[in-house]
C-alpha cells in the first residue's frame, strides 16, 4: 500500500493544494508514492509497505505541520501485489483497519 | 437612623459573602485535562478492544477515582446518550503508569461508564495512561464516539469531579484488499534463456560439418516453472536428424559419445566427453529425468520426458547438449531436426 497523494477537498479553513506541498496531512516516508507531490499513476515508480505485524503502522500526520487542523484531506490510497511463481493459486483476501488518533 | 445603618451593613455584609462564595467556587472549577488521546486496538463495530487512554492530571487534588463514560457527544454539559452496543461490564485494566493504583470498580461501572477506583491519593500532575481491555465496541458503523474522562475525589465516580476532558474515536468497518492468483507454467524454449524467462535469444543451432572422427555438438536452453501443487512435467518430440530418407540413429539408450558410429542424443548435464552443457540452474525444485541425468551418457526419444519436479517450483534453467556423430556410411546431405518442448501441470 502507499498513499498515492493528497486530495484537497473542499478544504476552507485553509490554503490546501498538493501539488506546492501546501497541505497538513504529511504522508510517512514509507507510504509517499513517488516521493514527492505528483500523483503516481505507474505503480512501477511508487514505493509500497505492508506491515502484518498486527500493530498500528502511522502512514500519515498532522502533528509535524505547522497547522495540525485537517479540514477535509483525502488520501488516495494505491494497493499492489505480485505472486510469485510458486504462489499457489487461488484467491487471496488482506484486511486493513484505520485509525486515527488526535490529542486534544 | 440607626436601625438603618444596621440594614445597610448587613445588606453590605450579604453581598460580600455572596462574592465569596463566588470567589470560592470559581477557586475549586474543574480544569481540563491536557493531551488527552485514545487509541483503540480496532475500531471494527461490536470487536472486542483494548482503549488506550492517554492525558495528564492538572489538579493536584486528592482522587479516589476516573470515570471513562461513552457519549455520542463530548459535551459535558449535555446528557450523555450511550452509543448502541458498547460495553464496558467486562472490561479490564491491562496497564496504568503515571498515576497508578486504579482498579475497575464492577459496582459503579455501567454499560456505557467504566469507573476506576483506588484508594485516594494526590494526584501527581504528569501523563498518565490507562489500557482498559475488553471493551466491546459500539455497534454502528461510522459513528464518532466521545468518550468523557473525569476525576473524582471520590472512590466511585460520584460527586463533584475535579478534572475533566473528552477524547474522541470512530467505528469503522474494515477494510478488505482482495486479488486472484492464476495457475501458473511458464516455460521458455531459446539457445539462451534468462532464469526466469524474461529474456530469450536464438531458435537455432547449427552443428556444422559431421565428422566420423570426432563428435559435434551443441547446446539449447529451456526454463519452466509452475504454481501447481503437483509440479510439471518437461517433454520433447521430434525426430531424430534427418535429411530426406536418410537419418541419424538415435540413442535409444543411455550411451557415451562414440565419434565414427551414427548417434544422435541429448542430456541435461554437464559434460566432459566432450565439454558440453551446464548442470540445472536455479531455485526450484525440477530436475532432469534419470535417463538425461548423466554426464556423457545421450540418449534421444521423441515424446521422452526430460525434466520433471513434483512440487510447486520456482524456475530451473536446463541446458540441453546435443551430439551427433557419423559413420563413414552416412549418406551426405543436410540434416536437421526440430525439436518442440512441452510442459504440463496438473491443478
Amino acid at each position: 500500500m502507499t498513499v498515492a497523494g493528497i486530495n484537497c477537498g473542499s478544504t476552507t479553513s485553509y490554503s490546501c493544494v498538493f501539488a506546492t506541498g501546501t497541505y497538513n496531512l504529511v504522508r510517512n516516508a514509507d507510504y509517499d508514492g513517488r516521493g514527492d507531490n505528483t500523483y503516481g499513476s505507474d505503480i512501477t515508480d511508487e514505493g509500497f509497505a505492508w506491515d502484518e505485524t498486527g500493530t498500528f503502522d502511522q502512514i500519515a500526520s498532522s502533528t509535524g505541520s505547522a497547522t495540525k487542523v485537517v479540514d477535509d484531506e483525502v488520501l488516495m490510497m494505491h494497493f499492489a501485489s505480485t505472486p510469485s511463481i510458486t504462489t499457489p493459486f487461488g484467491a487471496y483476501t488482506a484486511q486493513a483497519d484505520f485509525v486515527a488518533v488526535a490529542t486534544y | 437612623m440607626r436601625k438603618i445603618k444596621t440594614q445597610y451593613l448587613l445588606s453590605l455584609l450579604t453581598v460580600l459573602i455572596i462574592m465569596a462564595i463566588t470567589i470560592s467556587v470559581s477557586l475549586v472549577q474543574a480544569l481540563q485535562l491536557t493531551d488527552r488521546s485514545m487509541l483503540v486496538s480496532t475500531p471494527q463495530p461490536s470487536a472486542t478492544a483494548t482503549h488506550t487512554f492517554n492525558f495528564t492530571y492538572v489538579s493536584a487534588s486528592s482522587t479516589g477515582s476516573l470515570a471513562f463514560q461513552y457519549c455520542t457527544s463530548p459535551v459535558f454539559d449535555y446528557p450523555c446518550s450511550a452509543p448502541a452496543g458498547v460495553d464496558v461490564t467486562g472490561a479490564s485494566i491491562s496497564s496504568q503508569s503515571g498515576n497508578t493504583g486504579f482498579s475497575v470498580d464492577g459496582i459503579n461501572t455501567t454499560n456505557n461508564r467504566l469507573v476506576l477506583t483506588r484508594t485516594p491519593a494526590v494526584a501527581a500532575t504528569v501523563p498518565s495512561q490507562y489500557v482498559i481491555a475488553n471493551v466491546t465496541n459500539p455497534s454502528t458503523a461510522g459513528q464518532s464516539i466521545y468518550v468523557r474522562i473525569t476525576t473524582y475525589a471520590s472512590i466511585d465516580g460520584s460527586g463533584a469531579f475535579i478534572d475533566n476532558g473528552a477524547v474522541a474515536f470512530a467505528t469503522v468497518l474494515p477494510f478488505n484488499i482482495g486479488a486472484n492468483v492464476p495457475p501458473f507454467l511458464q516455460i521458455c524454449v531459446a539457445i539462451t534463456v534468462a532464469p526466469d524467462c524474461s529474456t530469450t535469444s536464438g531458435d537455432s543451432v547449427n552443428l556444422g560439418t559431421l565428422s566420423t572422427s570426432s563428435v559435434r555438438f551443441g547446446t539449447s536452453q529451456f526454463s519452466v516453472g509452475t504454481n501447481s501443487i503437483s509440479g510439471y512435467t518437461t517433454y520433447v518430440q521430434g525426430t531424430t536428424m534427418t535429411s530426406g530418407n536418410n537419418a541419424i540413429t538415435a540413442l535409444s539408450s543411455q550411451t557415451p559419445s562414440f565419434p565414427g558410429n551414427s548417434q544422435f542424443g541429448i542430456n541435461l548435464r554437464d559434460n566432459s566427453n566432450p565439454n558440453v552443457g551446464t548442470d540445472p540452474f536455479g531455485s526450484g525444485s525440477g530436475t532432469p529425468t534419470a535417463n538425461y541425468n548423466t554426464p556423457n551418457l545421450f540418449k534421444y526419444t521423441s515424446g521422452d520426458s526430460i525434466a520433471q519436479s513434483t512440487l510447486p517450483s520456482d524456475y530451473n534453467r536446463m541446458t540441453v547438449s546435443y551430439i551427433v556423430n557419423v559413420s563413414s556410411s552416412q549418406p551426405p546431405g543436410v540434416y536437421a531436426s526440430t525439436f518442440t518442448y512441452l510442459a504440463t501441470a496438473t491443478f
